[in-house]
C-alpha cells in the first residue's frame, strides 16, 4: 500500500511537472485551444489534464511492472507515454503531437491576448510589423483601440487596405478568420463579424467553441436578432458557460439597408457609418482606408460628410494635399491645419522640387506626403 | 467481507431512491404559457411518423408528467422522450382521433398542469424517408457538406454522400422523381465531380456542364417518365447586407435552363429559356404529367453591365421573379413560347413545386430576390392550378400559406403533405417542418400547423450547429451509400453529355 501511495504521489507530481512546463512552453497553445472547444472535450483545464495524465501515466506504468518490466524500464516509457499525451493536448490542428514552434506560440500569443481584449500586450508583440500582414493588422488594430491608429499609422508598414484589413479567403484558415472578425466588431459592422466569427467556428478543428460561440451570441444581442441569440445562449448554458455582458446597440438613424460584396470595405465603413454617425471607430478606419488607397476624393467626401474622429495629423497631412489641389477649400479647411504640419509641408514641396528620390526623402517618410507619393503595391 | 456487503447494499439503495421517477402531487392548474420546444402543441401529425420528443422550456422545470389517452410518462428533468413502441401503439390505435393532450411540469418545487392542447392523428401518412442536405451556413463558403436520409418513422439516419470521404467538397439538394422516389440525383463540385444520377438502382455519374447551357447544374427537378431532367445553371453572387436582420443576399448575374435527356446522353436548349442574357431563369419543375415546364423568371436588371454599388441595391431591391411555364413533349422537347402564369404584387417568385396530383403547386415567395432562405419574410403559397378542357394550366388560384418562414419545400407521394425548410426557430440554422393540406368545414384548403421533424433526444436542434437543407421525400430508402459514391467519385470518369 506504501509503494501504491508512493506511486499515485510520485505519479502526480511528475504530471504536474509536465503541466507546468507544458504551460512555460505552450501557454497560448492551450489559452487558444481552449477557446475552440467546448467543456467536455479533450481536457485542455489544467487540473483535467494533470489528472488525466497521473491516471495515464498509472495505467500504463502499473501494466508494464505486471507485465514484470524493470522500473528502470517502466519510468522512462511511462514518462516518455505521458510526455507525447500531454503534447498531443497541445496541438491545435488535430496532429498526434506538437512540439515547441516560437513561431506558431508568437501568432497564438497575437490572437489570444486580442480575444482578452489586452490591447497594449497586442501592441507590444506585433511591433515588428515587418514580419507579416497579420503583425501588421492586429498592431493597427491594438493602436485604433486605444484611439491612436490614425496618428500612428504610417510609422511602419502600411500594405494598403491590408494594414486595415484582413481578408476572408480560401487561403485562410480558421485562425485568420476568425481574427480577420475583429475589426468588425470592433467598428460594429454586426453582418461582417457574424460572417467572420460564423466561418472561423465552421472551419475550427471542432467546428464549434467557447470563443465564436460567445462572439455569436454577443453579436446577435446587439443587432437585437434575440432568436438566434438565445440559441447560442442555450448551447452555452449547457456547458455552464458564463454568457457574456450583451446588448442591442444603438442605431441613432432609421437604416438604409444596402448591399456589399466582400471585399467593399469603404461601402462596409458607410453602410455602418449611416447607421450610427457618431461611430468613431469605423470613422476613423474610413479615412484612414480611403488615404491608405489613396482616394482622396472619397476622403474629401466622407470627412464633408461624417466630419472626424479626431483631428489627426494624418488627416491634416492628407487636408493639405486636397487643399493644394483645391484653393477654394484653403479657407473652409484652414484652422484644421497646425503650424508645424504646415510649415512640414512646405519643406516636403521644396525638397520634391529638387526632384529628390524616395531614397533621399527619408525624413518625411512618417507623413502621408511621402506614402502618397511614394508608396506602391508590390508587383 | 461484510463491509464490502453493506456498500454494495447502501450503493444499491442510493442508486435506487436517485433513479426514482417523481409523482405530481398537490397540482395546481396554470395559466401560464406552455413553452415547447419544438412547438407541438395543437398539430396535426401523419400516423407514420416518429414520436414527438420535445422540452418543456418554461424556466424552472425539473420535472414533467405527459398525459394522452391512457398512456402517462413521467421524467425527471424537462424533456419528454417516448418510447417508440408506446409511440406507435398509440399512434395504430388512434389513426383519424383528435387526442388530448395534458402536460403537468414541477417548476421551483410546485407541480403546476398546463392548459391542455390536441394532436390529430392523421390517416394520411407520409412518405418514409427524407433526404436533406446538412451544411453550416456559411454563406460564401462550406466545410463539411453531407447528404443525409433519415426515416421519418423513427429515428434511423444514414449517410449518402460524406462530405469528408470526397475531399469535402460542396454537394447539391439531393432530389427525387418518380411517384416512389425511384429516381435521384445530386451534384458534387470540383475536381471529378458530376452530377450522380441513381434510376431504378443504377448510378451513374454524368457532366452537364455546357457553355450553350451557361456552365453546370444548380437547380432541378425530374420528368415523371424519369427520361428526362429539366435543371438551371447559374451565376451566382453572394453579398452582405449592411443591416445585420438580413444578413446575406444571393443573386444571379446569369442563369438559364437545359433539358436533359438520360437515355439519349444529350442537352437541349432553346433560345426562349436559355443563351440569353436579358432575363433570367432559374428553379425548374415540371407538371405533374410531364407536359409542361414551370419555371421562375424576371428581366435581368444588369445584363452584362458594370454595376455601381447604389445601382446594384436598386437592382436587387426590385427583382421579382414571376412564374412562367413552357409546353414539353417527351418526343420533340420544347415546344412552345414561355408564357407567363403568376405573378406576385410587390414580390418574388421561387421554387414551384407541383403536387404528384396534379391539382397544386406549391410555391415560395419573398419581397425580391431569388434565395428565400435568407429571407425572414418568405412563405410557402399553395395554388390550384386551374386547367382548360384540353387539360393546359391556364390559371393558378392562391388558396393558402405558412404563417412561418418556409422555403425548399417537398410534396409527399400521396399531395397531402409537404415539408420545407424553415429558419424560424432562431432564424439562423434550418429544420425541416411538415404541414398538411387538407380542408375545413367549409371545403376551404388549409394548412396545419407546421411541426419539426422531430429527434431522438430533443435538445439535438439546439445543440447541432448545421442546417438541414432542402428536405426531400420518397417512399423508398436510397439504393447505395457512401462507399458507392465514394467508388463513383474516385473511380468512374463523368460521362459527358452532347
Amino acid at each position: 500500500m506504501d509503494k501504491i501511495k508512493k506511486g499515485i504521489i510520485a505519479l502526480f507530481i511528475g504530471a504536474s511537472a509536465i503541466y507546468l512546463l507544458l504551460t512555460q512552453l505552450y501557454p497560448y497553445h492551450l489559452a487558444h485551444k481552449a477557446q475552440f472547444t467546448l467543456p467536455g472535450g479533450w481536457p485542455t483545464e489544467p487540473w483535467a489534464l494533470t489528472l488525466l495524465l497521473t491516471l495515464l501515466g498509472g495505467t500504463i506504468g502499473g501494466l508494464l511492472r505486471w507485465l514484470g518490466l524493470k522500473r528502470w524500464i517502466c519510468y522512462p516509457i511511462t514518462g516518455t507515454l505521458m510526455t507525447l499525451c500531454a503534447l498531443h493536448a497541445c496541438d491545435i490542428q488535430g496532429r498526434w503531437f506538437h512540439l515547441p514552434n516560437r513561431a506558431d506560440e508568437q501568432i497564438l500569443a497575437i490572437d489570444t491576448e486580442a480575444h482578452r481584449n489586452n490591447w497594449k500586450r497586442v501592441q507590444e508583440l506585433t511591433q515588428d510589423c515587418a514580419k507579416s500582414d497579420f503583425n501588421v493588422y492586429y498592431h493597427n488594430l491594438s493602436l485604433a483601440h486605444q484611439g491612436q491608429l490614425a496618428d500612428s499609422l504610417l510609422h511602419h508598414s502600411a500594405p494598403f487596405e491590408y494594414a486595415l484589413f484582413y481578408p476572408i479567403d480560401e487561403t485562410g484558415n480558421y485562425m485568420s478568420i476568425s481574427a480577420a472578425g475583429e475589426v468588425w466588431w470592433f467598428v460594429k459592422d454586426l453582418t461582417m463579424a457574424e460572417h467572420a466569427a460564423m466561418l472561423g467556428m465552421i472551419f475550427s478543428p471542432h467546428h464549434t467553441g467557447v470563443r465564436p460561440l460567445k462572439r455569436l451570441y454577443e453579436i446577435n444581442m446587439a443587432s437585437g436578432n434575440d432568436k438566434s441569440a438565445a440559441k447560442f445562449a442555450r448551447i452555452l448554458k449547457a456547458h455552464d458557460i458564463e454568457l457574456p455582458l450583451a446588448e442591442p446597440m444603438r442605431t441613432v438613424r432609421p437604416h438604409t439597408d444596402t448591399l456589399r460584396l466582400s471585399f467593399q470595405y469603404d461601402l462596409m465603413l458607410r453602410s455602418t457609418l449611416e447607421r450610427n454617425p457618431a461611430n468613431k471607430p469605423a470613422l476613423e478606419y474610413l479615412l484612414c482606408l480611403d488615404l491608405l488607397l489613396k482616394n482622396l476624393k472619397d476622403f474629401r467626401s466622407d470627412f464633408e460628410r461624417y466630419g472626424l474622429p479626431h483631428n489627426s495629423r494624418l488627416f491634416q497631412e492628407a487636408m493639405l494635399i486636397l487643399m493644394s489641389m483645391a484653393p477654394e477649400l484653403r479657407d473652409a479647411w484652414h484652422d484644421y491645419i497646425d503650424a508645424d504640419v504646415y510649415q512640414e509641408f512646405c519643406d516636403f514641396n521644396a525638397a520634391m522640387q529638387q526632384k529628390r528620390k524616395s531614397s533621399q526623402m527619408q525624413a518625411f517618410r512618417s507623413t502621408y506626403w511621402y506614402y502618397f507619393q511614394f508608396q506602391k503595391r508590390a508587383e | 467481507m461484510s463491509k464490502i456487503w453493506y456498500f454494495n447494499l447502501l450503493a444499491a439503495f442510493v442508486l435506487t431512491a436517485a433513479s426514482c421517477t417523481p409523482t405530481p402531487h398537490d397540482v395546481q392548474q396554470t395559466e401560464d404559457l406552455l413553452s415547447l420546444y419544438p412547438d407541438y402543441k395543437n398539430i396535426c401529425i401523419p400516423c407514420n411518423m416518429a414520436p414527438l420528443n420535445f422540452l418543456v422550456r418554461n424556466e424552472g422545470v425539473d420535472a414533467v408528467q405527459i398525459q394522452v389517452s391512457d398512456l402517462t410518462w413521467t421524467n425527471r428533468g424537462n424533456a419528454i422522450v417516448w418510447s417508440e413502441t408506446d409511440w406507435h401503439s398509440l399512434t395504430k390505435q388512434y389513426t383519424g382521433d383528435t387526442l388530448q393532450v395534458s402536460l403537468t411540469a414541477r417548476i421551483k418545487g410546485q407541480w403546476q398542469k398546463f392548459a391542455t392542447f390536441y394532436w390529430y392523428i392523421c390517416p394520411d401518412s407520409i412518405d418514409r424517408y427524407v433526404t436533406y442536405r446538412l451544411i453550416e451556413p456559411g454563406y460564401e463558403v462550406w466545410h463539411e457538406v453531407d447528404i443525409e436520409e433519415r426515416c421519418i418513422e423513427n429515428f434511423q439516419t444514414r449517410t449518402l454522400a460524406n462530405g469528408k470521404q470526397l475531399g469535402n467538397r460542396c454537394m447539391n439538394c439531393h432530389t427525387h422523381g418518380g411517384d416512389k422516389g425511384q429516381f435521384s440525383y445530386f451534384y458534387i463540385r470540383g475536381e471529378q465531380g458530376g452530377t450522380i444520377v441513381q434510376r431504378n438502382g443504377e448510378l451513374r455519374k454524368v457532366s452537364l456542364s455546357s457553355p450553350r447551357a451557361n456552365g453546370g447544374s444548380v437547380y432541378g427537378d425530374w420528368h415523371p417518365s424519369g427520361r428526362y431532367g429539366v435543371f438551371s445553371s447559374n451565376k451566382i453572387i453572394p453579398a452582405f447586407h449592411s443591416n445585420p436582420a438580413q444578413r446575406l443576399e444571393v443573386y444571379d448575374t446569369r442563369s438559364d435552363l437545359m433539358v436533359v435527356d438520360f437515355d439519349q446522353d444529350t442537352i437541349l436548349t432553346c433560345k426562349e429559356i436559355s443563351q440569353s442574357q436579358e432575363m433570367l431563369e432559374t428553379f425548374p419543375c415540371f407538371s405533374a404529367d410531364g407536359t409542361y415546364i414551370y419555371y421562375c423568371a424576371a428581366p435581368n436588371p444588369i445584363s452584362g453591365k458594370e454595376a455601381t454599388a447604389q445601382e446594384m441595391q436598386t437592382a436587387i431591391d426590385t427583382l421579382q421573379y414571376s412564374l412562367y411555364q413552357i409546353p414539353f413533349s417527351s418526343e420533340q422537347g420544347i415546344i412552345g413560347l414561355p408564357e407567363r402564369l403568376y405573378t406576385i404584387d410587390k414580390g418574388s417568385i421561387s421554387f414551384p413545386k407541383c403536387s404528384p396530383d396534379g391539382q397544386y403547386m406549391a410555391l415560395s415567395y419573398s419581397q425580391n430576390g431569388t434565395f428565400p432562405i435568407w429571407h425572414r419574410e418568405a412563405r410557402m403559397i399553395i395554388l390550384h392550378i386551374e386547367r382548360d378542357h384540353e387539360g393546359n394550366s391556364k390559371t393558378l388560384q392562391p388558396l393558402c400559406q405558412t404563417d412561418i418562414h418556409a422555403t425548399y419545400h417537398t410534396w409527399s407521394h400521396n399531395s397531402r403533405w409537404l415539408a420545407f425548410a424553415s429558419k424560424e426557430a432562431d432564424t439562423q440554422y434550418s429544420r425541416i417542418h411538415f404541414v398538411h393540406l387538407d380542408k375545413d368545414s367549409t371545403g376551404a384548403l388549409r394548412l396545419s400547423k407546421p411541426i419539426v421533424l422531430p429527434q431522438q433526444d430533443p435538445n439535438a436542434d439546439d445543440m447541432n450547429l448545421r442546417s438541414f437543407n432542402i428536405p426531400d421525400l420518397s417512399q423508398q430508402s436510397m439504393p447505395y451509400g457512401t462507399q458507392q459514391i465514394q467508388n463513383l467519385m474516385e473511380r468512374v470518369q463523368a460521362t459527358p453529355f452532347k
